[in-house]
């Protein structure tokens, strides 16, 4: 498996995000020299292909970013341009996808190409699909800016290729913002605050409506891993991240003759998109690494060292760079799992407190109360 | 205001100083003697050392963010000249002029001259700030905010707007609520550029602002987004100018979903005052924001929906009665 990216690594296209905000500043005639100030970014680099900058430099830039812009609205304006001017490799995929449920395999595939800060889950519920967002590469200390961006985005792409405004409900890990109004304008009024994690939920029949300019190509999906895909689907609502469980399968999908499918055009454009994830240095963040092995297992701080073959005490420094503690995302894993076991009518607070590894109920619902300051029964079909 | 006439203002202000700081000491050096060090007084020297200072930062400011006219040329000769005075009698400190006689006169004249000028000019910034009041008055009724002002179109933001509706609904008195979008301005945007989508947002600024009465309050509420307040409105004024908008924005070569409402007044109990009032403006804002998405919902389909839409408008109405 491939390294885990660090606060430090280079792992961040410097012609995407960061091209975008100096661009809205160069545009509202404020000073891009300011912005880069610090950053160890510099304006020619931004014009060279192939240019990466760390975490550490894209948290600095942002910090830079949100203290110049004179008003609230910096990420949604950048959401707004993600599809013309973020995308990068997965522009063409995104606009061959038959559907906004292809599309959202596809982005998810490969969305380490243009938002590596990104994390999602997703969980079928009886209406609706939810997706959890998590962030990684410590970009959590921009929380907010960063759920604004990547929904923004969201709403912008699904207006753009569905012709119609998106509809959904989100809810946010933070109480309400003093920008609210935006909030209104791009997210709809369905949003509630102080969740414990950020949830979108979009209905199944938004999901399988046809995209505009799938209809104008043969209604093929981008999916090459469809047998898979609808497999998963058909499982009864088993935990299903979304995450491959080995980085290697994604490897092996790649290395399958495809070609010779009813898939062809497609499958060229989406080939620029995985030729690029495969140059890649890194396929995960270090937090969200972690998470992806959280899953599947609980693990103390030791074990998870010797599994990244790194010593403890350089994964505690690792993890204290980006701001994180390990213990917070054990907590994290472990309140994922306990709201998908929530959402399972035939699950009890008892059975869910072994699953997890509590000792017995009252000590998960102790924990549960300290991760989200409410009892379980609270988000009982959460993600129903 | 015309930035290289600005520059060479602000060249010619810094020469100016730089050759009368280097000069006159130079002047001085050559005619008389420095006083020793000991019969320095530099609790004086400190003192008007700073009002020196204080008084270049002055300059500074005026020339930095006033346009250029009459009124500023008087402030910033007034000040110069004050400044001036204040370094001619820092020098004093140091050597002993006494000796020379014109040099005394030259010291002393300065700085009255310069308050002189200076309170000239300022009584012409007077009259010129209530030209201005009155030029503003057309945008905004309340005090100016400049931290609540939106950078892009120079209206008031959504924070401004709901702290004007609270103070309306803490007044008990009727008032209408128009809240406007642009349809398909993500498009606008792709098709003709951000600069372009830029231009739109400010021109349809300035014509909301033109087009409503003096009384009413037009802010930018959230992207493409506005919303208007409209004092002491009657339901018959909030629909003709809802309708009226939704027209002219024609002429933009864009069209506008337009919903409104028309809250009833009501009487609040006096203790929990500010709280209701500040949770009813919430409830209200969302509900625009509400009617807005559905409106939205039905009018990107089809056309013909659309108009479905609208008929159904005036149960905003009933609803809130």
């Amino acid at each position: 498996m491939r390294a885990l990216a660090t606060w430090q690594d280079k792992c961040i296209d410097s012609q995407l995000l960061v091209a975008s905000i100096v661009g809205l500043f160069k545009q509202r005639g404020l000073d891009s020299d300011k912005l880069l100030r610090g950053t160890g970014i510099f304006t020619a680099d931004i014009r060279k292909p192939d240019h990466l900058i760390s975490p550490k430099q894209l948290s600095r830039l942002l910090d830079n970013a949100l203290s110049l812009w004179p008003s609230g609205d910096l990420s949604f304006l950048l959401g707004q341009l993600w599809l013309p001017s973020q995308s990068g490799a997965l522009t063409a995929g995104i606009f061959c996808a038959r559907d906004l449920k292809s599309l959202g395999h596809f982005w998810h595939k490969y969305h380490w190409l243009t938002q590596p800060w990104l994390q999602t889950w997703r969980w079928q519920g009886e209406q609706e699909w939810h997706f959890l967002l998590s962030l990684d590469l410590g970009m959590q200390r921009h929380k907010q800016f960063f759920i604004e961006l990547s929904l923004s985005s969201l709403t912008a792409c699904c207006k753009q290729l569905l012709g119609q405004a998106w509809r959904g409900c989100i809810s946010f890990p933070y109480p309400a913002p003093a920008n609210l109004a935006h909030y209104y304008k791009y997210f709809g009024t369905e949003l509630s605050f102080d969740a414990p994690l950020c949830r979108i939920s979009m209905a199944k029949s938004l999901l399988c409506q046809p995209l505009l300019f799938a209809s104008h190509l043969e209604a093929h999906a981008i999916d090459f891993t469809g047998s898979k895909y609808t497999e998963q689907l058909n499982k009864p609502a088993a935990l299903q991240p979304w995450e491959h469980p080995h980085a290697s399968t994604l490897d092996r999908h790649f290395n399958e003759p495809l070609a010779s499918t009813v898939l062809g055009p497609q499958l060229t454009m989406a080939k620029n998109a995985r030729q690029a994830l495969l140059a890649h240095g890194f396929r995960h963040g270090l937090a969200a690494g972690i998470r992806l092995k959280l899953m599947q297992k609980t693990l103390s701080l030791p074990e998870m060292a010797q599994l990244l073959e790194i010593s403890p005490a350089t994964l505690k420094r690792r993890l204290g760079e980006m701001g994180l503690s390990y213990g917070q995302l054990v907590d994290e894993s472990r309140l994922i799992k306990a709201l998908y076991f929530l959402a399972e009518p035939e699950q009890d607070a008892n059975s869910i407190a072994h699953s997890l590894s509590f000792s017995d109920a009252s000590n998960f619902r102790r924990s549960f109360k300290r991760w989200t300051g409410q009892l379980p029964a609270y988000f009982r079909f959460w993600l129903a | 205001m015309g930035t290289p006439a600005k520059s060479l203002r602000l060249a010619s202000v810094y020469g100016l100083s730089l050759l009368i700081i280097f000069i006159v000491p130079l002047f001085l050096w050559q005619s008389t003697t420095a006083k020793t060090v000991a019969a320095v007084d530099w609790f004086d020297v400190t003192t008007e050392g700073a009002l020196f200072i204080l008084g270049m930062c002055w300059l500074m400011v005026i020339v930095s963010v006033r346009p250029s006219g009459r009124v500023t040329n008087l402030l910033i000769a007034g000040l110069s000249s004050y400044c001036l005075g204040c370094y001619l009698d820092l020098l004093d400190e140091i050597f002993i002029v006494k000796t020379i006689p014109v040099y005394n006169w030259f010291e002393k004249m300065p700085t009255p001259v310069g308050l002189l000028v200076l309170t000239c000019g300022l009584w012409l910034w007077r009259d010129e700030q209530t030209v201005v009041n009155r030029q503003l008055q057309t945008r905004e009724q309340f005090h100016r905010e400049h931290q609540l002002t939106d950078g892009l179109t120079l209206l008031n933001d959504a924070k401004a707007f709901e702290h004007h509706l609270i103070k309306q609904l803490s007044q008990n008195q009727a008032f209408g609520l128009i809240m406007l979008d642009i349809d398909n301005f993500h498009q606008y945007n792709q098709n003709q550029g951000v600069e372009e989508g830029d231009r739109l947002l400010s021109q349809l600024a300035l014509w909301l602002s033109s087009t409503l009465r003096n009384q009413d309050l037009v802010c930018r509420y959230a992207g493409d987004r506005f919303i208007i307040l409209l004092r002491g409105a009657i339901p018959p004024l909030v629909s003709v100018m809802a309708e009226q908008i939704q027209q002219g924005i024609g002429a933009f070569g864009c069209s506008a979903s337009v919903v409104w409402a028309l809250p009833s007044p009501k009487v609040l109990p006096l203790q929990t005052h500010k709280a209701h009032a500040k949770e009813e403006a919430a409830t209200l804002l969302q509900f625009l924001n509400q009617k807005m998405s559905q409106q939205k919902e039905c009018r990107s389909p089809a056309a013909t929906q659309a108009q479905a839409c609208d008929t159904q408008n005036p149960s905003t109405l009933s609803e809130l009665n």
